[in-house]
């Protein structure tokens, strides 16, 4: 390999310079923080554990992104590529005798394999999960905190799109479709593919209920008045309940003053098989993948042996960096002081005691001219120097 | 948020007469598109809208990040490329199909269909510009095949054997017939489609949306 300055580096993969890996940094320390006011405890998990333990859990759309690799004892592991299933694993083995709901948070690097260019492999997320609990009250405090947390990174405008499955699937219960069309009638909407939807809902002889149903939903996009419109059409008590819930999260939100930014789209999906009532994502201006994710999980704990609600998300750091991108990087942090010396052992004491007060202290750990001391410190933007001779 | 410019990703070639046409009678753009323009991106600040003119394979690329947020793509890329993007519309214009065909000398040993030939003769090797439309094709059927993929003129393999089938995409129909080729399976309609970044979908809605009904409108109307 010529030497050239560069290294090779996989693809998907990559460095933060010192002014980027502050901005993540500093993004990071405050979304804990803030989860932490929210009362949420922060977990650390292994960055690989065996294939054979988590990996059944997994819903399809993570398993088929999964980095393998085989041990020295043959054992086959994965590195993780989400927190949450870790998280439920944590739960449902060490600590479900524990008081619920329990509340955890995490900001880590989680891998996945992609095969196209330009998707990241390593990348990193913040999230929380709230364990034990299943009321319309748990969904709205995800949501909320999603809120927040785009606020809090100082995301200007976005919107948090929710759906329900457990609506859809009443609605596509009632509309009169087979099973295998209903089916066929979700996985359209998870690829997003409104044709094919249309197809279904022309090609099957539905009640003109159902065939109203079926026209209208992908249309149906926005507020509370979605969920009036919805009620007025079906009866099944699946959804009504589901319809029930969504309300109560809408009024909590509004109080909360995210009026503007919950958005409810019915054909939400986020994947197939792995949420079970609320699924969302947060989107903003500039950035072409959502900022955030999640939604409740009721089920995926009990494949862990723990029957146990749950409900969470996580946010891409990487995305709301992207978001900000356009408002520029923060400046790098410079030291408040340079200093110069022949006697070192003075130095370093006077720099401790400097430390000591609150300051950042850079020491020459070689003797240089004071003249080149004042060029190194302007370039580098440190503000005073200090010749302790 | 409403106010900003929608980015519009057309292609070159045969789809952009298609494209431009439909957004003309729909009153979205009021001269049609001149096909032999050079610029890349054209911006019509009336309307709000600008378009990006990109290469047809690209669109669902430009789409998926957000590069634009709407586009018209061939179904034919849409299938290929399986990227994360929302399909809207069925412009149902510009149609053609997946087919299957092999040497019309040949055509006996296809009788069973291809099940029938890979029980006889237990390969299969298929040429395609299309490897995921074709790899989907073989699961879908329990074939065992290799897939040999290729830029162009693929109705080449064939009579160099280099492949015993081709799937390729079939509009009219001649340039198999010069070739000697005749299909011998139908895999999959394509037409072309609006499709929408789903960020954009959902940030943007309300302005999409009324683009969406404008092209609705309009669909299936005068010859394409």
């Amino acid at each position: 390999m010529e030497n050239s300055g560069s290294v090779l580096m996989p693809g998907g993969v990559r460095d933060l310079l010192p002014a980027e890996a502050q901005c993540k940094r500093e993004l990071e320390n405050r979304l804990l923080a803030l989860f932490a006011s929210w009362g949420y405890q922060e977990v650390v998990t292994p960055t690989f554990e065996y294939y054979e333990a988590l990996a059944p859990a997994m819903g399809a759309l993570l398993h088929d992104h999964l980095y393998r690799f085989i041990d020295d004892h043959g054992q086959i592991m994965l590195l993780r590529p989400d927190m949450t299933t870790p998280i439920a694993r944590l739960v449902s083995t060490r600590l479900k005798d524990q008081q619920l709901p329990q509340r955890f948070c995490y900001v880590t690097d989680v891998f996945r394999r992609e095969d196209q260019a330009g998707q990241q492999r390593e990348f990193y997320q913040a999230g929380v999960e709230l364990l034990g609990a299943a009321s319309p009250e748990a969904d709205a405090e995800a949501l909320c905190l999603a809120g927040e947390a785009l606020r809090l990174a100082g995301i200007g405008e976005f919107r948090l799109a929710v759906g329900q499955v457990d609506v859809l699937s009443g609605i596509l219960e009632s509309s009169g479709l087979t099973g295998d069309d209903q089916e066929r009638a979700k996985e359209a909407l998870n690829r997003k593919d409104l044709v094919a939807w249309e197809q279904l809902a022309s090609s099957a002889r539905l009640c003109s209920a159902g065939q109203e149903i079926m026209d209208v939903l992908p249309y149906l996009h926005g507020g509370i008045e979605v969920l009036d419109r919805v009620a007025g059409l079906i009866d099944n008590p699946r959804a009504q309940v589901g319809l029930a819930g969504l309300r109560q999260v809408w009024r909590i939100m509004n109080e909360c003053g995210f009026r503007d930014q919950l958005y409810i789209d019915l054909t939400l999906l986020r994947g197939l098989g792995y949420y079970t009532g609320i699924v969302f994502e947060g989107y903003a201006d500039g950035v072409g993948y959502p900022l955030c994710g999640g939604g409740r999980y009721d089920d995926l704990l009990s494949r862990f042996g723990f029957s146990c609600p749950a409900t969470g998300f996580a946010l891409g750091i990487e995305r709301i960096m992207s978001a900000l991108e356009k408002n520029g990087l923060p400046e790098e942090k410079t030291p408040d002081y340079f200093l110069i010396g022949s006697d070192s052992c003075r130095l370093f004491k006077k720099a401790q005691t400097l430390r000591e007060s609150g300051r950042s202290v850079e020491i020459a750990v070689r003797s240089i001219p004071v003249a080149e001391a004042i060029a190194y410190a302007s370039r580098k933007g440190i503000p005073h120097i200090i010749v302790e001779d | 948020m409403s106010q900003a410019m929608i980015t519009f990703a057309l292609s070159k070639g045969r789809l952009l007469e298609i494209a431009s046409s439909l957004l003309h009678e729909a009153g979205l753009m009021r001269h049609p598109m001149d096909e032999n323009g050079r610029r890349l991106i054209v911006v019509d600040e009336e309307a709000g809208l600008r378009y990006l003119i990109c290469r047809a394979a690209d669109v669902p690329t430009f789409i998926e990040n957000g590069a634009a947020d709407l586009g018209i793509a061939g179904k034919d890329v849409i299938l290929e490329q399986g990227k994360d993007i929302c399909e809207l519309l069925d412009l149902k214009a510009g149609a053609c199909r997946f087919m299957v065909a092999v040497p019309a000398d040949r055509r006996q040993d296809f009788e069973g269909g291809l099940p029938g030939y890979v029980a006889r003769y237990g390969q299969l090797r298929v040429a395609t510009k299309f490897p995921r439309v074709a790899q989907n094709y073989l699961y879908s059927q329990g074939l065992p095949g290799e897939i040999i993929k290729l830029s162009g003129n693929v109705e080449l393999a064939p009579l160099v054997g280099l492949a015993e089938v081709i799937i390729d995409l079939v509009s009219s129909g001649r340039t198999l017939q010069e070739n000697n080729l005749v299909p011998v399976a139908e895999i999959a309609g394509a037409t072309a489609r609006l499709v929408a970044n789903r960020v954009a979908y959902r940030l943007k809605y309300e302005r999409l949306a009324a683009i969406v009904a404008a092209i609705r409108s309009v669909i299936g109307k005068g010859e394409r």
